[in-house]
């Protein structure tokens, strides 16, 4: 019999578009290698024109050339990819452009070339994704190696400082903008539509403009080793921004394409939760984790334009010298006052990036304390503890996340008299952080506990989320701040928030969701062998930093006083192990999508839409669409029908 | 959602946990009393500002012990408790059991009072940092200067006396006045328990009374381009007496610079850098535990802003 959803088993095209076997010119035109082909040109043209028509003496220094390049290196790309074809067609009257037409046949997600061009289906989007923000996470996790290898031992034996710096930025910013996507990019993009009964995103060519742009935007990003370095840590103060060496261009036009990629990417999947919604899907029927896309999205939309507005500002003081944040006659080692440049303010530019920057913490926290508590009811056979007060504690803390940036600025000397008020804010933010923490603990207590990886995370979670939280406490109270801010003690506790949400919760997800994209299980002796291995290294790596920031060791410093010879070395020798356990991971991940052990339709035994149809999830994923009955989590209802076996197939029900 | 009516019966393992829970909150309280003050031996604490953080470090973590074992008796237990015996095949569900609103409310109530204990704490203790010091108290003003990569520091109340090295005297309050030449720097003693931003075009403020006589640690905390690791120095808390003699012993310039040089028209000439008291004075007395031992690069440029 079927389950508690009405879901109609068969999937055929719903409109019969199916055409055959496309030829290698049209595999490959347009494509990803159209789309460089493009950006390379867009490139050249627009930097030999920006050539042509400046003076001479604006182009001593590369920044107008290297910004106006990476301009028409972003245009070209989308012209090259067909992405500009569709709107330029709809404005002249055409007909749709044939390239985005998706082919709905038989084995379309096992065709590779599928993935290497704009398409707009959001599971090719999410599997896109998914590969993506695994690469970045690699590239951010080869950084934090390079860190440690100069940290091993004292003295900077390995790289100069100017190197140093660049790697600490790098890996910074890598880091911030993986984690940015790795649970609402590809299992956003990959779930949302199904877990509300929908075929699509509301808008799909935002969706696959969001992938294209993040993929662009990193691209540019890792281009600033190439184009001098840049000294500034991710947080980019701008002074400092405005003086350094050009790899400053490179790092604002990446970082803005990926904030728009978020932005856009965001706002597509909450217009498709508000709009798509299957027939009785209420909104006290929405999965948790779709709750947590809809905080991350307001969190989003609301708090990126800041820092992009503060990073265009960077872009044009550096380029065209004007004074935003500036206030210091370029050129001059001489000190004057304000009023006697341009009266740029360096405090602008802190509360504008703070501003983005104190949300984007919980953009991070959120996804991933949604995906834990989805997962946790699922382990533990009980229905949410608390659904209500999850909801409220994700809509709480996005609220509240807006009004506590200036504790970023406790030493700064940016209004003295705000800082009670900013320490009160952010002590409350304890209290819908606390619903969380309960909707977790009273979901497991008297559960039955079935021990699997995605459950494991979220006690991995338990143990790291609340030492990040309580050393979050620390910082939140002024003078104690005052004396810790910029020191290793700040670097731990971020690491141990960020790592034990939203990291801990991708891996949660990976092992939870992993046999619905791929219908194969990802290995779990390999995986036991990942949970422990990073658990045990990341305590003693970052456990180590709490006690070197008590003591004093500044953050981004190349190299440090004797009396941390000992701690350094002992936390860069656990995080090269941790970066081995990693690799063990990505292993996992190459090997069982092609070789691991096949799963079902509805492995777990859960209850969410999802589940109800095959994986892999078939193109459109709903023939026709569901009618959703009862809330996501009604585990042990007396009133429901027990769920399916794992394996049934859903039985289709005629006339819905 | 139908709405199913509690149907659990008491049951032992919550009494168990709450045993358990109350046993680790009185360990973990003891712990941290008796091991918290370890970490501080490393570096020494010689302001009243330093001793009073290094307070709120331990009382917070005792505050924060009922937090954490809650969450580590209440999460882990389970695993004892309520685990399915076999990995292989999925369990039947567990009880339908929802919170009613006395659990919630009272969840949200504690929490609720644990932030404001922590908020009332911090105010107090904000207060005191920031206390200006009685009226007859003789404060020490001295204005700091960040600039790629080094601080420069005046004493206007000594003829604008100027230094690279910090000297400050015992127990007499201290009010710094900070600013930056080029980008923003943060100037720190640990020792002392300050850190207060180095703004270009800004002046910030903190106050300290250095308490014990020593030699420390200066240096910047915040990133500050390519040789911010390099941005150090000592800092002397000597006798009042000495002091003086120190003091007067510096180079006098011509005119004022930094914090009163604000005023100074564009283009002045920057006053040379090695402006150190007398050579023979200078020197580490004491563990100055945060300096690097390695030499820097040769020939670390100064202020460029190019």
């Amino acid at each position: 019999m079927s389950t508690t959803h009405e879901v109609p088993a068969s999937h055929e095209p719903r409109d019969g578009r199916v055409s055959g076997q496309p030829s290698l010119w049209q595999k490959l035109v347009p494509s990803h290698l159209t789309g460089i082909i493009g950006a390379a040109i867009g490139y050249f043209v627009f930097t030999a024109i920006v050539r042509a028509t400046t003076p001479e003496d604006a182009l001593a220094q590369p920044d107008i050339l290297l910004l106006w390049g990476f301009i028409g290196l972003l245009i070209g790309w989308l012209i090259g990819l067909g992405a500009l074809n569709y709107p330029v067609r709809w404005i002249l009257g055409m007909p749709e452009p044939k390239h985005e037409e998706p082919y709905r046949g038989e084995g379309y997600y096992r065709q590779i070339w599928r993935y290497f061009r704009w398409n707009l289906d959001h599971k090719i989007i999410g599997i896109q994704y998914l590969a993506l923000t695994l690469i970045m996470l690699a590239l951010g996790g080869t950084g934090a190696m390079l860190i440690r290898l100069n940290l091993l031992v004292p003295g900077t034996r390995f790289f100069p400082p100017n190197t140093y710096e660049t790697i600490v930025t790098m890996h910074g910013m890598l880091m911030i903008a993986t984690m940015f996507s790795i649970i609402v990019g590809p299992f956003g993009n990959y779930f949302v539509p199904i877990m509300i009964g929908a075929r699509d995103m509301a808008f799909p060519r935002l969706n696959a403009l969001s992938w294209h742009l993040l993929a662009v935007g990193v691209f540019i990003f890792l281009l600033i080793p190439f184009v001098g370095g840049l000294q500034t840590g991710w947080t980019f103060y701008s002074p400092l921004a405005d003086q350094t060496e050009p790899g400053a261009i490179a790092f604002a036009v990446g970082v803005i394409l990926m904030l728009v990629s978020s932005s856009i990417g965001l706002v597509n999947m909450l217009a498709t939760i508000i709009t798509m919604r299957a027939p009785g899907m209420r909104w006290t029927r929405l999965p948790l984790f779709l709750w947590g896309i809809i905080g991350t999205a307001i969190l989003t939309a609301t708090s990126a334009p800041s820092w992009f507005s503060g990073l265009i500002q960077v872009l044009l003081d550096r380029a065209y010298h004007t004074t935003f944040f500036l206030n210091i006659v370029p050129g001059s080692d001489t000190f004057v006052s304000s009023a006697a440049t341009g009266g740029g303010n360096a405090y602008l530019y802190e509360v504008t990036f703070w501003f983005f920057a104190h949300p984007e913490v919980y953009i991070l926290a959120i996804p991933g304390w949604a995906a834990l508590m989805e997962v946790t009811t699922v382990f533990s056979r009980k229905p949410a503890f608390t659904y209500k007060l999850a909801i409220l504690g994700i809509l709480g803390v996005t609220l509240n996340s807006f009004l506590v940036w200036g504790h970023h600025l406790f030493v700064s000397g940016w209004a003295p008299a705000l800082r009670g008020y900013y320490m009160f804010t952010t002590e409350l933010i304890s209290i819908p952080t606390g619903f969380i923490f309960i909707t977790i603990l009273g979901t497991l207590w008297r559960g039955r506990l079935w021990m699997k990886l995605p459950l494991a995370w979220v006690f991995a979670f338990l143990w790291t989320f609340t030492i990040g939280g309580i050393t979050g406490i620390f910082l939140s109270d002024v003078p104690l701040d005052i004396q810790m801010h910029g020191t290793y003690f700040v670097a731990g506790h971020f690491h141990y928030v960020i790592l034990g949400s939203m990291l801990w919760g991708f891996f949660a997800l990976c092992y939870y969701w992993f046999p619905k994209i791929t219908g194969r299980f990802l290995d779990e002796r390999l995986g036991w062998v990942h949970f422990w291995g990073t658990n045990i290294t990341f305590n003693l790596v970052f456990a180590t930093f709490f006690l070197m920031g008590w003591q004093g060791l500044p953050r981004r410093v190349a190299d440090f006083a004797p009396l941390f010879d000992i701690p350094n070395t002992f936390a860069s020798i656990f995080a090269f192990l941790l970066g081995a356990v990693m690799v063990v991971f990505f292993a996992n991940v190459i090997w069982s999508w092609r070789y691991g052990e096949k799963a079902s339709a509805n492995p777990w035994n859960a209850r969410t839409l999802e589940w109800q149809v095959p994986s892999p999830v078939p193109p459109e994923n709903f023939a026709a669409l569901p009618t959703v009955k009862e809330g996501p989590y009604e585990y042990g209802t007396p009133a429901a029908p027990p769920p399916p076996a794992p394996g049934a197939k859903p039985v289709p029900t005629p006339g819905s | 959602m139908a709405q199913v009516p509690n149907p659990l019966p008491p049951h032992r393992e919550l009494r168990t946990a709450i045993y358990v829970y109350a046993a680790l909150i009185v360990l973990g309280v003891v712990l941290v009393i008796v091991l918290t003050p370890w970490i501080a031996t490393w570096e020494p604490v010689a302001s009243a500002r330093a001793s009073d953080n290094f307070l709120t470090l331990i009382v917070f973590s005792a505050v924060a012990v009922p937090v954490f074992m809650f969450v580590m008796v209440f999460g882990f237990s389970n695993l004892y408790f309520f685990r399915h015996p076999r990995q292989s095949e999925p369990p039947r569900d567990g009880p339908y059991m929802v919170a009613g609103l006395g659990p919630q409310l009272a969840w949200i109530g504690l929490t609720a009072a644990h932030a404001l204990v922590l908020f009332v704490w911090g105010l107090i203790f904000l207060a005191r940092a920031d206390a200006a010091p009685a009226p007859g108290a003789n404060q020490l003003n001295v204005d700091v200067t960040g600039e790629q990569w080094q601080f420069n520091f005046t004493y206007p109340q000594y003829n604008n006396a100027q230094s690279e090295i910090l000297e400050l005297p015992v127990n007499r309050p201290v009010y710094f006045t900070i600013t930056s030449l080029d980008v923003v720097h943060s100037f720190s003693v640990d020792a002392l328990g300050f850190k207060e931003d180095a703004v270009p075009g800004v002046f910030t403020h903190i106050r300290v009374t250095p308490s014990k006589i020593g030699s420390y640690s200066l240096r910047c905390y915040e990133l500050c381009g390519l040789y911010h690791t390099y941005m150090e120095g000592p800092v002397r808390v000597v006798s009042a007496a000495d002091f003086d003699t120190w003091v007067r012993g510096l180079k006098v310039h011509g005119y004022p610079w930094g914090i009163n040089g604000a005023g100074a028209p564009v283009g002045a000439p920057t006053p040379p850098g090695g402006t150190g008291g007398p050579s023979g004075s200078v020197g580490p007395e004491g563990p100055q535990a945060l300096i690097l031992s390695h030499s820097p690069p040769a020939n670390v440029p100064r202020s460029a802003f190019t």
